[in-house]
C-alpha cells in the first residue's frame, strides 16, 4: 500500500509500505493493507512504517490519518523534535 | 543650462540610487525563490486536507458544526495580508483598493480589521475602519503555527456568533511578474463540491471519535491551512512585486545616466567650442 507523511510545510514521507502503526486519539492502532476506509485523529506520538523488515519512526504532535482503498495518508501537524 | 559640475554630481547621484535598486532587486529575486518554495512546500498537505474534508462532507450523512453554519452577513472579519515596507510597486495599493471596493459594497456591515503587515493597517486605520489586531514582521517567520493563531480569535468569534463571515485579502502569486488581490471567504467553512458518483462506496468510512467531533478538529484545521497558503502566497506577491518594480527602477536609471551623460558631453564641448572661438578671436584681433 502507498503511504505518504505530509505536515504544513512539505512532504515528509511518500513510498509503498507493508504496514503502518499511528498513535490514535482512542489508542495506538495498525493498518495493514486491505483496511477498511477509515478515518482517525492522531495525538502526539509517533507513525511507525513497516518496509519489509525495515521501519521508518516519524514522532509526530497530532493530525489525522485516513486510509482509503490502498492509500494511507497521514496528515500530522508537525514534527515533533525528539524521536518517541 | 546646468553646469558641468551640477551634471556630473546628479550621474554620481543617480548611479548610487541605481546600485541601491539592484541589490533590492538581488536580494527580492532571492527571497521570492524561498517564499515560493514555501508555496509549493504547503501544497501537498492543503490538498490533501482538502480531499479528507471532501470525502467527510461527501460520506457524512448530516454533518453539522458551528463552522459550517451560513447566516446573513451583519459583521465580518476581514485578514487583510500586505508588506510592512514599502518600495514594492503597486503590491500593497493594488490589495488596499480591492479590500476597499468590497468593504464599500456592503454598507450593511459592520467589518473588522486583523492586519498583517503595516501597510495594511496604516492605510486601513486612517480610512477609519476598526483594526482589531495587526501583526508586523512576520517577513521570513511565517509558520504554521503564527496561522493557527492568526484564525484563532476570529473562528472563536465565528463559533459564538459575533462574527458572521471570515474574509481573507491576499494577492495570489501568479507568476513572478502577476499577482492577483484575492477577498477569499473562508468562515462558514466553504464545503468542497462533493463530486457526483464516484465516492458511493464512501458511505463504509470508519469514524473515529465519530465524525461530529472530527469534524470539529477537522474544520479550524483546514482554516488555518488555508490561511498559511494565504500568507505564503502573500509573500512570495510581495517579494515578486519587489523585484519587478526594483528591475524599473533599476532599468530607468539606466536611461536617466544615459541622457545625462550626454547633455553631459554636449556641455563639455560647448565649452570647449566656446574657449577655441575666443582664443582665434583673440589671435585674429592681435594679428589685425
Amino acid at each position: 500500500m502507498e503511504v505518504t507523511i505530509v505536515i504544513p510545510t512539505g512532504e515528509i514521507f511518500a513510498g509503498p509500505a507493508e504496514g503502518v502503526v499511528a498513535p490514535g486519539s482512542g489508542g495506538e492502532f495498525g493498518i495493514l493493507p486491505g483496511h477498511t476506509p477509515f478515518l482517525s485523529t492522531l495525538q502526539a506520538g509517533t507513525v511507525v512504517v513497516r518496509q519489509g523488515r525495515d521501519e521508518q519512526r516519524f514522532p509526530i504532535t497530532g493530525g489525522f490519518a485516513e486510509v482509503r482503498g490502498d492509500r494511507v495518508v497521514i496528515l500530522a501537524d508537525g514534527v515533533a523534535e525528539t524521536a518517541d | 543650462m546646468p553646469s558641468l559640475k551640477d551634471i556630473r554630481t546628479r550621474i554620481v547621484s543617480v548611479k548610487s540610487t541605481q546600485q541601491i535598486t539592484k541589490a533590492m532587486k538581488m536580494v527580492a529575486g532571492a527571497k521570492m525563490r524561498r517564499a515560493h518554495d514555501a508555496v509549493v512546500g504547503a501544497r501537498p498537505y492543503a490538498a490533501k486536507l482538502e480531499t479528507l474534508v471532501r470525502h467527510l462532507a461527501a460520506s457524512g450523512g448530516e454533518a453539522t458544526h458551528p463552522l459550517l453554519e451560513q447566516r446573513p452577513v451583519q459583521r465580518a472579519t476581514v485578514v487583510v495580508m500586505t508588506s510592512d515596507r514599502g518600495l514594492c510597486g503597486g503590491f500593497n495599493g493594488q490589495l488596499l483598493r480591492a479590500v476597499e471596493v468590497e468593504l464599500k459594497g456592503h454598507p450593511q456591515v459592520t467589518y473588522e480589521v486583523i492586519a498583517v503587515g503595516r501597510k495594511g493597517r496604516d492605510f486601513l486605520k486612517k480610512r477609519g475602519y476598526s483594526v482589531v489586531a495587526s501583526h508586523e514582521g512576520m517577513g521570513g517567520h511565517l509558520t504554521p503555527e503564527f496561522a493557527r493563531e492568526l484564525v484563532a480569535a476570529p473562528i472563536t468569534a465565528f463559533a459564538a456568533g459575533q462574527t458572521d463571515q471570515l474574509v481573507l485579502a491576499f494577492s495570489t502569486f501568479k507568476s513572478a511578474i502577476a499577482q492577483l488581490p484575492t477577498l477569499e471567504p473562508i468562515l462558514p467553512v466553504p464545503l468542497p463540491k462533493v463530486e457526483e458518483g464516484g465516492v458511493a462506496g464512501d458511505a463504509s468510512y470508519l469514524f473515529e471519535p465519530g465524525e461530529a467531533a472530527l469534524l470539529a478538529d477537522l474544520l479550524p484545521r483546514y482554516v488555518a491551512t488555508r490561511t498559511l497558503r494565504a500568507l505564503f502566497e502573500s509573500e512570495a506577491s510581495e517579494h515578486s512585486a519587489r523585484m519587478a518594480a526594483m528591475d524599473a527602477a533599476t532599468n530607468n536609471a539606466n536611461d536617466l545616466i544615459r541622457s545625462l551623460t550626454l547633455s553631459m558631453n554636449r556641455a563639455r564641448q560647448a565649452i570647449i567650442t566656446k574657449e577655441i572661438l575666443e582664443i582665434v578671436g583673440g589671435a585674429e584681433a592681435l594679428a589685425a
